[in-house]
């Protein structure tokens, strides 16, 4: 019995000491827990419940819960839930500004003045710390496809196209080529600081300078590529040799009408891949004699 | 849809058992990212809180004449037994490790491995292969010479038979052989994250990605000896990104560097004429050459930082100042040793571009319902590659030619964007935002010097609210160049009035609604809308307008915990408008009764739908899913009322469309075992006038020989019988 005294007194010579510590009105985790446990548990097996490391909420003592939603003390003592923060009745913004305060870093460095931050989406749009959904990122959908489609079901729907990239096979994803947290590029684009320098950190084989560049491939790759998906072999935007002669209407071979009558004569511009079964290098030639980007 | 609302149901599941999370609560979120995360064949991975082991035995059949390599275009359907999936993980207080597979020993296959040591050191492990099967019975005349597999040859028997026409070109197809046209990436990385202080971290990234195989490809020798082919593709390009990176609550700062190296083992390709056995300077050559990719380098320092400053402010910083080079040596003009040889202005390419980067950003929300932001970017690409002089060139390899333009168009461009933004939320769940940009790019050798486009926007977004979500954006933009350079056109034989779409002027408009709406939380329905177009006032000839529609409905149904659905149309519609004039030079290049247009027309429609029901029946998962893409182009041509052209024959349209369904059936009989079934189904309709086998019937077409790399359907049935043993 006199242990059992001891221990009680020593407890609450403990709990007393840790409130001591608290700023005011705080009241540290364990009073949360009393009536939240289920999010305790699933706060302890993410990154933000790792003590160990001091970036995290769970780093402060007994203030893993209050980092994020603030003093506790009001709200515990009426249970009134406007006395405490709640990310998903919150501002966008003052939701955001809380994950920022510590996403500050790395990918999350330009959140604020992005176009998702302008367009009022907040970091709890898409991502739950308390039950995500994905085997990556705590999302709130089970892949980060489905969770980008909430809103940019176009491009989604372009995945299913014929000419696509490996994304409904699983070797990419949205956030392959975009970091939706922000970018120094264009588009959120990931890497690089224009288009080109995205698409080339893959396809570099088509970054030269070449000898002979071609303008519009300098210019953008999206000029002639649809990088979500198209009705057209290498994700063109239009059919070959249609979109070539948008720009190429001189005389001769690219001012050409190549219809039907051209089909029944199998016209090398105009079966199968069209321009490029001769002009291959039109990407960008290092030839001398590439200057029509046959060479 | 894509099942987002599912979310809904997890919720439920969540909150009934919140203690079964421990393979998701172990993802540590700021990994980086793997590069799936669907798995292979985007098949539906097992939903587990546990650790497991997928075994599989699978199989796939196809229907007679199913084209195979576009059945697995980026995958590998081919049968045997594999290890599916692995995914483990292990937790603890301090430290977290993980090892995942998918698909092992099969030409998509994939092994991660990532350690945790939190708030010290994080490290991350994959090796992924990326297939890209193009075709399983194309062929070709060609064969690699012995020891050079950029040296592509015919027999000479053919060659002679050919340019003697003692061998009939129609026969060649039979004398062709076939081959696997495939492609596969093999790509590792590795990334390091060192964390000395709380406030400083050091990354390593790095990534060594190797392509080889065959691809189609191009060789000609004039306008009636078009060759396609089996290029040989040996790359490696690798990645070095470092950076120290430092951040507090007052803000952060970078300082990095990042390169990238690429090196083609084949920076030439040589291949024989098919019609010709010897070189001719008239007749054309033995052989061609062309160059393929160069070695080239990318190297590039950045620094930036953030500052939080008063007022809710925020302000960033970026630099970044980089190269770009590649220097290979050049090779002559031709290879054809009939043809006199020209000098070269110099012996190697000497090409590089200095590019710098900057951006600036500035937000403030100095009220609680006032939020403004600003931003300046320029992207400076410095072509400082020489002007190569060229007197006379060759053409195919086959003729020496004047050429006019007398030498190489190094392109530069200058690009300057503006943004400014403002953004009222009188309402908590309400934004309000007005928009306005500015983007201004300087080049050299376009037909303008400068393109400014102005571009407004206005935008509403509710968010937040349980059972509505709303968001509404218009933009206006309005594109003009100056310091036109008609003569430029007329210089390279164009029409003067041709305005090249990328730099023309333009107008455009944009609008995009999309909604979703929660009446009830086992229901939601959602949809959209978007509508824009672009006109080119100042063309005649070229793309002159261009419109898009698009509607979207969709729906999720989550009755109870253990079943739910959902599905979602989409429907499009884009539209081009072009303009050209057929002639030859001469009277007919000023004849405007020889104006021609296209109409083009892209409509798609696409169909997702699934169903879950898990643990509907005891130990029981079930979940089918049901994919369908339709998409039809169509160019209509048209002549000018008055027209001297020939009547036209319009082109059928092109159709391609794909169905995908998946039924994946798993039963739990033991606590550590499981057993499954998944069956797939895939079928590939397609009618393609260019590639369509209802045009191609052989390799020998009239003035190209090809390499038979036809777009054909398949029917693929894939089973998936699966062993899992979980811990």
């Amino acid at each position: 019995m006199r242990s059992f005294i001891v221990i009680v007194f020593l407890g609450y010579a403990a709990s007393v000491s840790a409130a001591q510590q608290l700023p005011a009105g705080y009241v540290g985790d364990d009073t949360c827990i009393a009536c939240h446990d289920n999010k305790e548990k699933q706060l302890s097996g993410t990154l933000h419940g790792k003590a160990q490391n001091e970036r995290t909420p769970a780093a402060r003592p007994n203030q893993a819960c209050e980092t994020c939603h603030g003093p506790g003390k009001e709200h515990a003592e009426t249970g009134d839930k406007t006395k405490i923060r709640v990310f998903q009745t919150m501002k966008p913004r003052d939701a955001s500004q809380v994950c920022v305060s510590c996403h500050n870093r790395s990918s999350h460095t330009l959140w604020k003045g992005s176009i998702h931050d302008a367009r009022n989406l907040s970091c709890v749009t898409c991502h739950s710390v308390h039950s995500p959904k994905s085997e990556y990122a705590q999302l709130k959908a089970a892949t980060i496809t489905e969770n980008c489609n909430t809103c940019h079901k176009v491009e989604v729907a372009k995945l299913q196209r014929v000419g696509h990239m490996p994304v409904r096979e699983g070797k990419m994803q949205c956030t392959s080529c975009h970091n939706p947290h922000g970018s120094t590029n264009v588009r959120l684009l990931k890497v690089g600081n224009w288009v080109n320098e995205l698409c080339v950190s893959c396809h570099a084989e088509k970054r030269g300078p070449f000898l002979w560049d071609h303008a519009p491939v300098r210019e953008a790759c999206n000029t002639c590529h649809d990088p979500h998906g198209s009705n057209n072999d290498r994700m063109l935007v239009a059919k070959l040799p249609m979109l070539c002669q948008r720009c190429h209407i001189g005389t001769r071979h690219p001012s050409t009408i190549y219809d039907g009558g051209q089909l029944a004569v199998r016209s090398n511009r105009l079966i199968g891949r069209g321009c490029v079964n001769c002009h291959a290098q039109i990407h960008g030639s290092n030839s001398p004699a590439g200057n029509a980007f046959l060479r | 849809m894509m099942r987002h609302g599912f979310r809904f149901f997890v919720l439920v599941v969540i909150l009934a058992a919140p203690a079964a999370r421990s393979v998701f609560a172990q993802l540590p979120p700021n990994e980086p990212e793997p590069s799936t995360t669907t798995p292979a064949n985007a098949q539906s991975i097992p939903v587990s809180t546990e650790n497991f082991a997928d075994f599989s035995i699978r199989g796939t059949a196809y229907t007679e004449g199913s084209d195979q390599g576009a059945a697995q275009r980026y995958r590998d359907l081919r049968g045997g037994g594999t290890l599916e999936f692995l995914r483990f993980a292990k937790d603890s207080p301090t430290r977290w490790f993980s090892v995942q597979v998918d698909h092992a020993g099969y030409r998509d296959q994939r092994y991660s491995a990532a350690y945790n040591d939190f708030g010290k050191f994080k490290g991350w492990f994959q090796y992924n292969q990326i297939p890209l099967f193009f075709s399983e019975d194309t062929k070709t005349l060609f064969s690699a010479e012995a020891g050079s597999p950029n040296i592509l040859r015919i027999p000479d028997a053919i060659q002679a038979g050919l340019q003697n026409k003692t061998l009939p070109y129609a026969s060649v197809d039979a004398l062709a052989t076939p081959f696997d046209l495939r492609l596969k990436r093999n790509v590792t990385s590795f990334s390091t994250t060192y964390t000395p202080t709380r406030a400083l971290d050091l990354n390593v990234n790095f990534q060594s990605s190797a392509k080889g195989g065959n691809q189609p490809w191009a060789g000609t020798f004039g306008f009636s000896d078009a060759v396609e082919l089996p290029v040989p593709v040996q790359t490696r390009q690798t990645d070095l990104g470092v950076w120290l990176e430092w951040a507090n609550d007052r803000g952060s700062a970078r300082i990095g560097y990042d390169g990238s190296f690429f090196r083609n083992e084949f920076e030439t390709l040589v291949w024989d004429n098919p019609l010709r056995v010897s070189d001719s300077p008239t007749l054309g050559p033995l052989q061609g050459r062309e160059t393929l990719w160069p070695d080239s380098n990318q190297n590039s320092g950045n620094i930036s930082g953030a500052l939080n400053l008063p007022a809710r402010s925020h302000a960033t910083a970026y630099l970044s100042i980089g190269q770009w080079t590649q220097d290979n040596p050049l090779i002559p003009f031709t290879i054809n040793s009939a043809l006199p040889v020209i000098p070269l202005d110099r012996q190697a390419s000497d090409a590089n571009a200095r590019v710098t980067s900057m951006n600036y950003t500035f937000s403030s929300r100095p009220t609680d319902i006032l939020w403004v932001s600003a931003r300046y970017k320029s992207y400076d690409f410095d072509n400082r590659t020489p002007v190569f002089r060229v007197g006379n060139t060759v053409a195919y390899d086959t003729t020496v030619e004047a050429y006019v333009q007398g030498g190489t168009s190094p392109y530069s461009l200058n690009r300057k964007i503006f943004d400014a933004e403002a953004s009222l939320t009188p309402l908590r769940y309400s934004a309000f935002r007005v928009g306005y940009t500015r983007e201004q790019v300087d080049q050299t050798f376009r037909t303008f010097d400068t393109t400014t486009e102005n571009t407004v926007r206005v935008s509403y977004d509710a968010s937040g609210i349980s059972w509505l979500m709303v968001r509404a954006v218009y933009e206006h933009a309005k594109r003009t160049g100056t310091g036109l350079d008609e003569q430029s056109l007329d210089d390279i034989g164009e029409q003067v009035s041709l305005r090249q779409f990328d730099i023309s002027d333009r107008t455009a408009n944009r609008f995009t609604l999309v909604a979703q709406a929660t009446p009830v939380s086992s229901f939601s329905v959602n949809g959209s809308v978007t509508a824009g177009n672009e006109d080119r006032p100042g063309t005649v000839f070229g793309l002159r307008s261009n419109d898009s529609r698009s509607y979207t409905i969709g729906a999720d149904y989550v009755p109870r915990p253990s079943i739910s659905m959902g599905a979602e149309y989409t429907w499009e519609k884009y539209t081009a408008l072009q303009a050209s004039r057929q002639a030859n030079p001469g009277p007919q290049f000023d004849d405007p009764t020889r104006d021609w247009t296209t109409d083009g027309a892209d409509r798609a429609r696409t169909f997702v739908g699934s169903m879950d029901l898990l643990k509907l029946l005891a130990k029981t998962d079930l979940r089918l899913s049901y994919t369908y893409s339709h998409a039809e182009s169509l160019y209509i041509y048209g002549l000018a009322p008055n027209t001297t052209l020939a009547p036209v024959q319009q082109l059928p349209p092109v159709v391609n469309e794909l169905q995908r369904a998946t039924a994946d059936l798993r039963y739990r009989f033991t606590t550590h075992m499981g057993a499954g079934i998944v069956y797939w189904y895939d079928k590939y309709t397609v009618n393609d006038f260019a590639r369509g086998t209802q045009t191609l019937t052989t390799i020998a077409q009239p003035s190209f020989l090809m390499i038979g790399f036809l777009a054909r359907p398949y029917t693929a049935n894939t089973v998936s019988g699966r062993f899992t043993y979980y811990w």
